[in-house]
């Protein structure tokens, strides 16, 4: 979706488990989309893919469990080590996170 | 951190540094809370620190430069990367700093918590790949990142020219920019034309940046209505249509803009008093000459006033400033008219140009009450048919309709969806949204954990 205009630097961070490189120096938010990881969670109602929309912290879109608390990922720097998962609960267990 | 202060300031964009930097001048012991990391609110984002060029984000982006540094070296107490989750009346202030939670109190408070972007909702726009021109914007200030070739632009009002011009700036290919603004309105516009001649460096910009868009030669369909994205899990394609032809563009980028409109939750939260602005559709904060709200001691300044740009944001929170340097004894009467004077003028000389940009850039009644189909609530996933399904069972306004459908109850806490909720309301009851009512907001109107609500 987005390219940067000058070369990035890289972090390593775990996601879901899985190990994953993100450019540094930017909102983790921006370096999910800079990376093509959209979507970037799942809906807790319907289970449909979403990706940050606003990227100035109204829209909770982009929230996601750094560390074991869930944070909107557009308000946080992607640091290196952090741990990430991916928010997806299902209306069938209904959970909200 | 003290347990207290003279004046608490709530934002760090234009307002908010104004505000804090003319009363902490006239000897006011101030504290300053922001979001961001770095002062500059949305318009000044990551001015001191970003790598593109100030060139090409324009001279109203490179003005911030200066005024940041200013406040950097003003005599108050600023804290960045600090969200603010509670405010009363009685002016205790509930803080979330590194995960830790802290109170303060403050005989003032200046919010300065400005604007966000309308909600633009149609079939579709939760997918992945929609996202708002605002967020376009933050990519490229904060992390120098601009879209692919191929991106669409859609909506109305002046930051969707700027973002495209920026895009032209730095090279990006943009596959077409999609107006929603009626055609009727630049007919109804006119007559506020005159008046707006005082403010005119802001007809010239618009001017400048329609003429570089169109010398682009990007395909620009005017009058669009009907727009419907497609994709999974990304977006795919947009369908509109224009000129009464339906149209297909294939891209993986839209992003989105319609105006902007006040960020009211810690305003509401702290019970200052709203009123409709029905040009601009939106709700804003009652306020006095100098922001001062129905809740004495609580001031407002800038967008979240009501919309009036970067540029009258800063006049409107000096004033402020000295109103609260004035009422706490710093400033007498005489020298608080007398520094007030110029800045009130220059400040009524910025609005000069609101009732022609305001209905200039009026959204289409269409837009503004959504198909059946469309997600209200982005969050609890709720359609714009649900709520007129409840409106028939006799649903009597939005903080009902929360109760019966859950729309607004989800994380953003009705940020996305309050304001297109009142229209449905209003035009189902075919009543004014002044006389339908808003949201209530009360804290946290900022997400915490127990934890942390417990430790504070």
């Amino acid at each position: 979706m987005f390219r940067f205009l000058d070369t990035n630097a890289q972090v390593e961070v775990t996601l879901d488990g899985e190990s994953l490189d993100l450019p540094a120096g930017i909102s983790l938010a921006a370096a999910f989309i800079a990376a093509g990881q959209t979507p970037m969670g799942h809906s807790p109602v319907s289970h449909s893919p979403r990706t940050a929309y606003c990227m100035m912290g109204s829209c909770f879109e982009c929230v996601i469990e750094v560390d074991g608390v869930n944070q909107r990922a557009c308000q946080i720097e992607v640091v290196q080590g952090m741990c990430l998962r991916r928010p997806g609960g299902t209306a069938d267990n209904g959970s909200q996170s | 951190m003290k347990d207290s202060y003279q004046l608490a300031v709530i934002g760090a964009g234009p307002a908010g540094m104004a505000a804090a930097q003319a009363a902490a001048g006239h000897g006011v012991d101030v504290i300053l809370f922001d979001e961001q990391a770095r002062p500059g609110g949305q318009i000044y984002r990551n001015i001191e620190n970003t790598s593109v060029d100030h060139g090409l984000l324009g001279k109203d982006y490179a003005m911030g430069a200066q005024i940041v540094q200013a406040f950097r070296q003003a005599s108050l107490d600023y804290q960045p990367n600090t969200s603010v989750w509670y405010l009363d009346k009685s002016r205790q202030i509930g803080l979330l700093q590194q995960g830790a939670s802290e109170q303060v109190f403050a005989k003032r408070i200046v919010i300065a918590s400005g604007a966000q972007e309308r909600p633009m909702p149609f079939p579709g726009w939760q997918l992945p790949g929609v996202m708002t021109a605002g967020a376009g914007q933050v990519l490229l200030k904060s992390a120098a990142m601009v879209p692919e070739d191929g991106v669409v632009l859609a909506g109305c009002g002046p930051l969707l020219l700027l973002l495209a011009w920026q895009y032209l700036q730095a090279g990006v290919k943009i596959a077409a920019l999609l107006e929603t603004t009626p055609k009727s309105n630049s007919g109804k516009a006119l007559r506020h034309l005159p008046k707006a001649l005082v403010a005119s460096e802001y007809l010239f910009k618009g001017l400048q940046l329609t003429r570089a868009i169109r010398r682009a030669g990007i395909p620009w369909h005017k009058s669009v209505c009907d727009l419907r994205a497609e994709g999974g899990p990304n977006l795919k394609a947009i369908h509109f249509s224009s000129s009464g032809k339906n149209q297909c563009i294939e891209t993986g980028l839209l992003l989105l803009h319609q105006g902007v409109i006040p960020d009211l939750q810690i305003a509401q939260a702290a019970g200052c008093g709203l009123e409709w602005h029905e040009a601009r559709q939106s709700w804003q904060p009652k306020l006095d000459n100098w922001g001062e709200s129905s809740q004495l001691g609580i001031f407002v300044a800038g967008d979240l006033g009501g919309i009036v740009g970067a540029r009258a944001a800063r006049l409107t929170g000096q004033l402020a400033g000295l109103q609260v340097a004035h009422q706490l004894g710093y400033l007498d009467h005489a020298m608080r008219d007398k520094l007030a004077g110029p800045i009130q003028k220059a400040r009524d000389r910025h609005h000069a140009i609101r009732p022609f940009l305001d209905a200039y850039y009026r959204i289409a009644e269409s837009a503004l009450v959504p198909l059946n189909e469309t997600l209200v609530c982005r969050c609890e996933e709720v359609t714009a048919g649900h709520i007129r399904d409840v409106i028939a069972l006799g649903c009597n306004g939005p903080n009902q309709a929360k109760a019966f459908t859950r729309c607004g109850m989800g994380p953003c806490q009705g940020r996305l969806c309050a304001a297109t909720v009142e229209q449905i309301f209003a035009s189902a009851h075919k009543k004014p949204v002044s006389e339908i009512g808003r949201y209530n907001a009360r804290p946290p109107i900022k997400p915490i954990t127990l934890g942390q609500l417990a430790d504070s």
